[in-house]
This record gives structure tokens, C-alpha cells and sequence, in this order.
């Protein structure tokens, strides 16, 4: 089973921010062209705002797979793959600032760019996988144990 | 993947292209990014033979004086790049 948690859409980091605020700055540009017919660099600024926001609308942030998951937080960011299998702990510094520790990296989960349920699915997803593995440890070294 | 490359990489010659056909820009300017839009030409030749890491690295750094319009051919290369790492992750894992 494979679940894809995309960019949200509300919110400070989401895509409808982003696009009221392209469309306000090449409204803003559009008057110096209309009273004077010279072009503004508030258009550029505007562009890049609108391409952004239509490059993340409905994009792919995490995507969750059976045995490990793949991450990128911005269009422009590396793919990152980490196996459950691998995460040895969460740091979870704050409600939206959690990261992955492996063996040798520290991965920051993307959760300003999901919505409320998909950041409570990544979480629990990788929590129940740390939890697994913790108790699996542990079991193997009380058998060894004893 | 591929057409964001060579949309990128066309666009960018054809910046070039119309600066350098304008007269209005210094040549020293117009040099260097024609240039750096051949950089991307190469880079783009090199994932064509197989060279993917290093041709999607020249397009990077051939890319960047074309942006934001230039962020287009970046794209493509962060694909091929994203892709090669998913590869070797999944090489990994068999």
C-alpha cells in the first residue's frame, strides 16, 4: 500500500498563500505598464511566485511505501529515501520540526508543507516503525538474555 | 524529463541568441552566456550517452544565468538526478 501526501494547500507554507500573493504583485506591476507603459520587476518577482505556486499545487511531498518512504520537501530539493527499517529515532523538536535519525544522517520531515491529517499519518507511520523496532531489539536481547 | 531539458536548453540559446542579435549588450556579456548555454548543450549531450550524474551537474551550472527562466532546464536536471538516486536506493535494497 502506497500513500502519497501532497503540498497543502492552506496555511503560511501552502500553495493558496503563494498564489494570492503572485497575483497581487502582478496586479501591483500591471499599474506602472497601464499608467506609463514601462514594465516593473515586480512582474518578475510575480511570475516566479505563480510558477511556484502552480509547480506545488497538488505535488507529491512524501510518499509512503511498504518498506520505506521518499521525500521532497521542495520542487527544486533531492528525493530522499530512507528505509523504515533504518530510522533509529524521531527528535521531535516541535509540533512541525521532526527529524529522522539513520545510522549515519538526519533527515528533517517535511511536515510545514502537509496538511494536519498527513503530518499525523507520516508521524504515526514512522513512529509505529521506531516502536516496532525498538521492542523487536528489545525482545532479542532479553532472549539472548536469558 | 528529457523535454523539460531541451525546452530549457532552448530557451536559454535563444536568450542568448536574441541579446547577442541585439547589439544592445556588451560581447564580453553575451560570451559568457553563450558559454554557459553551451555548458547545458553539453550537459545535456552527456546524459544523452549515458553520463547522467555529470551532464544533469553542467546543466545545473549552465542553467544559472538564465534564471528564473533558466529554473526550467534545473528541473529536468533534478530529475534525472532524483531518479539516479532512486536507482541506486533500489539497488540497494535487492
Amino acid at each position: 500500500m502506497t500513500y502519497e501526501l501532497k503540498h497543502r494547500p492552506d496555511g503560511i507554507a501552502g500553495t493558496n498563500l503563494t498564489l494570492g500573493l503572485a497575483l497581487t504583485l502582478l496586479v501591483l506591476s500591471a499599474v506602472p505598464i497601464v499608467l506609463a507603459g514601462r514594465g516593473s520587476p515586480t512582474s518578475v518577482v510575480g511570475f516566479i511566485f505563480l510558477a511556484k505556486a502552480l509547480m506545488n499545487r497538488n505535488r507529491t511531498v512524501v510518499t509512503l511505501h511498504e518498506d520505506h518512504m521518499e521525500m521532497k520537501a521542495a520542487a527544486l530539493a533531492s528525493r530522499d529515501f530512507v528505509r523504515y527499517s533504518e530510522i533509529v529515532g524521531l527528535e521531535e523538536r516541535s509540533p512541525t520540526k521532526v527529524f529522522a535519525h539513520t545510522g549515519g544522517k538526519r533527515y528533517r520531515l517535511p511536515l510545514i508543507y502537509l496538511g494536519t491529517q498527513d503530518q499525523a499519518l507520516l508521524l504515526e507511520t514512522l513512529r509505529t516503525h521506531v516502536n516496532t523496532r525498538a521492542r523487536d531489539q528489545w525482545a532479542a536481547s532479553s532472549s539472548s538474555a536469558s | 524529463m528529457g523535454g523539460l531539458i531541451i525546452f530549457g536548453i532552448v530557451i536559454n540559446a535563444t536568450i542568448t541568441v536574441v541579446l547577442g542579435a541585439s547589439g544592445e549588450f556588451p560581447p564580453i556579456l553575451v560570451a559568457i552566456m553563450a558559454s554557459f548555454s553551451a555548458l547545458s548543450i553539453l550537459g545535456a549531450i552527456m546524459i544523452g550517452r549515458g553520463q547522467r550524474r555529470l551532464g544533469a551537474r553542467m546543466i545545473f551550472i549552465g542553467a544559472l544565468p538564465f534564471v528564473p527562466i533558466g529554473l526550467i532546464a534545473v528541473f529536468g536536471a533534478r530529475e534525472v538526478l532524483d531518479e539516479l538516486k532512486r536507482e541506486a536506493f533500489l539497488r540497494k535494497s535487492t
